[in-house]
């Protein structure tokens, strides 16, 4: 049932033959391309961009454990490594474990998407889903996220996968080490989300050389095809939604913030719910003053800016670390004490695409001479592993049909190249339908035995 | 407002040697290869006052690695000895007596139904609630509220003043930490323990020191988590908009 429209339907008379005839036609298709239509699927939010912010519904959500027994390790790296003064919080690499009774459990790594730290929410969700179905949990950061970057990245500039899947390599056999004695899985599995689901199929390939792990199952959620793509496509959110683009970010987050606030103090009396952002949608989608292309351009805005602050945090310490001069001068000594108002300022106006083309393509030409832009673009996608994606049959990628950080052409690719081990959901956007009951009982269906 | 004249002169003095000391440290050497006209920013984080931020950076350095080997340490060795429920009693305990600045200062911004709600949960929980060790009046229904002297100074017009990073208790501008003093010294000078009447700074201590573990026991926020360099930053703009909304409400 889709609560949005459970009171638009109305009945009316249907020809029979027309039926039968969709009857038929709904029959063969299913036998034709299985789990790629879904009928009756129930997740409530068909605004891609309003189910990216707002998630699913807490009466939706799939059930989690009270008890979650996550610890947090720090470990070193590189042992040789010199940490500036202005990052020195970032001394060690940090990552979360929760550990099952029995040490034989199999066990479950989980990447973090673009930004997000080895605790995000998301990882966290994750975590203890597969926690409660008896697997052993390891979570990482993505390569991409401020500790990462500093302790645990070789070149210290994110985002070429192949270099990326090498160092969340080391860093797993590490963690694993940390670990010890408590344990010794039966079998190794992988997964992430957004960037992390592409690192977690790169990670794969690496392994089929190096056999460290040989996973048993590996799954992608809703990732990029191409990283480069997907990041201009978020990039562009901002120039695309928020009226005079980036420098008037300002504003319009005021803005969004005074709506959303005047939409709460109408609707809900109460306390602030996790279920807010979901009634402000309904509110918006049923508000018919608002023109249909101005209805979700609040939500459009904040990805884009959210994605600014991520990507800017990653730039700045990119550049101060791999000194490469970019918007901090190789020159400048930054210390704690360092004013970075100007700076800060800088990153955040840089789009992901120009570090790609200004600070790290100009990187990796340096040490690979005379490969092209071209082909290290190809390298940071699917493409570049694909007989090893068709081949390897323990893979599996869940993702939305409406999914933001995919082209039309990105989603057909993938459906030829997994066929029936790809899942797409009709609606969901990115990520906003990943602790969806029914994406989870999919989710853990699949690394069942 | 002794207070407020007295720290309001001694930054300034600290603040104008210290301007002079790091001037010259000001400058951005060559020129980077990315560069945006000034004026132009995805998000403002230099709206409120910081004319000291050198001093507040080393502060909240200071603060952070205090956090780091001193302060969690011991919150951590805290819980691990104290059974929940004492926890949770002694939550109780220091959360009915910030029930006071509470009464005083929605009373002095006219605030009528808190006043009387806040009277009414400091009555219920000091008798029912055994001296504060039980929230009792949380299970009579009777809603908490958290009102303090920089709130009341805001409530009348008085500006943020200059950011300040203060020692161990975090991020403030000046208005809210002369607010903080007013409210610590009102607490003090009702004594309501008779902690006056004879030598008791052993317990004034523990007190102090107990008040202080509770409340980083449940504060979630930890240094250097949010993932961005510009953390300094963006908590002074997080400070400032929190408290003008909580002055607002």
């Amino acid at each position: 049932m889709r609560i949005t429209h459970a009171y638009s339907w109305k009945p009316r008379r249907v020809n029979p033959i027309a039926i039968t005839y969709f009857a038929v036609i709904s029959l063969l298709a299913c036998l034709i391309i299985p789990k790629q239509v879904m009928a009756d699927y129930g997740y409530p939010i068909e605004q891609a961009f309003a189910a990216t912010v707002a998630g699913t519904p807490q009466a939706l959500k799939a059930p989690l454990p009270e008890k979650y027994p996550a610890t947090e390790h720090a470990i070193t790296v590189f042992e040789d490594r010199e940490i500036p003064d202005i990052f020195w919080h970032q001394d060690k690499f940090h990552f979360t474990a929760a550990l099952q009774k029995n040490k034989n459990a199999p066990l479950i790594f989980i990447i973090a998407g673009t930004g997000a730290s080895h605790h995000s929410p998301k990882n966290t969700t994750l975590g203890k889903l597969f926690y409660q179905q008896g697997f052993h949990i390891i979570a990482l950061s993505s390569p991409t996220y401020l500790n990462f970057i500093v302790t645990a990245s070789e070149s210290q500039l994110p985002g070429y996968l192949p270099d990326d899947a090498n160092d969340l390599y080391r860093a797993m056999k590490l963690a694993l080490t940390e670990l010890g004695d408590k344990v010794e899985p039966s079998a190794f599995h992988i997964t992430g989300y957004s960037l992390g689901g592409i690192h977690a199929a790169f990670i794969a390939a690496l392994d089929k050389k190096e056999q460290s792990f040989n996973f048993k199952k590996v799954m992608m959620i809703n990732p990029p095809v191409q990283l480069y793509s997907s990041v201009d496509r978020l990039d562009k959110l901002v120039d695309n939604y928020i009226p005079g683009g980036a420098p008037n970010a300002n504003e319009f987050l005021n803005g969004v913030v005074n709506k959303l606030s005047r939409i709460y103090q109408k609707t809900d009396k109460v306390k602030f719910s996790p279920d807010f952002l979901y009634k402000a949608y309904q509110v918006i989608d049923t508000d018919k003053s608002i023109k249909p292309e101005d209805k979700f351009r609040g939500a459009a805005g904040l990805i884009g800016v959210s994605f600014r602050i991520s990507a800017a945090a990653m730039l700045f310490a990119s550049d101060v670390l791999a000194k490469k001069g970019y918007i901090v001068p190789v020159d400048q000594e930054l210390t704690s004490t360092t004013s970075l108002n100007h700076y800060m300022r800088i990153a955040h106006m840089v789009p992901f695409t120009r570090y790609v083309d200004d600070m790290l393509i100009p990187h990796l030409q340096g040490s690979n001479p005379g490969v092209s832009r071209k082909t290290l673009i190809h390298n940071a996608s699917l493409n570049s592993i694909e007989p090893f994606l068709k081949s390897a049959t323990n893979i599996a990628v869940v993702t939305n049909e409406d999914d933001i950080i995919l082209s039309p052409a990105e989603l057909n690719y993938m459906k030829s190249v997994f066929g029936p081990r790809i899942t797409i959901y009709p609606n969901g956007g990115h990520l906003g339908n990943m602790d969806y009951k029914e994406n989870v009982e999919h989710m853990l269906a699949f690394f069942k035995d | 407002m002794i207070y407020l004249s007295h720290i309001r002169a001694t930054i300034k003095r600290i603040g104008l040697i210290l301007l002079l000391a790091i001037t010259p440290c000001l400058s951005h050497g060559d020129e980077p290869r990315y560069n945006i006209p000034p004026g132009i920013e995805l998000m403002t984080t230099t709206q409120y006052y910081d004319p000291i931020e050198p001093v507040n950076r080393y502060i909240y350095r200071f603060n952070a690695r205090f956090d780091r080997y001193i302060f969690l340490p011991t919150v951590a060795g805290y819980r691990y000895i104290t059974p929940d429920p004492v926890e949770n009693s002694i939550s109780n305990f220091f959360n009915n007596l910030r029930e006071i600045p509470t009464f005083i200062n929605s009373a002095l911004q006219l605030k009528g139904k808190t006043s009387l709600r806040t009277a009414g949960r400091f009555i219920v929980n000091s008798t029912v609630g055994i001296a504060g060790l039980f929230d009792t009046a949380s299970h009579f229904g009777i809603q908490h509220y958290k009102e303090d002297f920089g709130q009341t100074l805001g409530y009348w017009g008085v500006p943020d003043g200059p950011f300040v990073v203060l020692p161990i208790l975090g991020p403030s501008n000046l208005r809210d930490a002369t607010g903080f003093v007013t409210d610590s010294a009102v607490v003090n000078n009702i004594d309501l323990f008779k902690l006056d009447d004879v030598n008791h700074d052993g317990e004034r201590i523990t007190l102090l020191v107990m008040d202080g573990i509770d409340t980083r026991k449940n504060t979630a926020f930890r240094y250097f988590e949010t993932g961005t360099p510009f953390e300094y930053e963006l908590i002074r703009r997080f400070y400032g908009d929190y408290r003008r909304l909580l002055i607002e409400k």
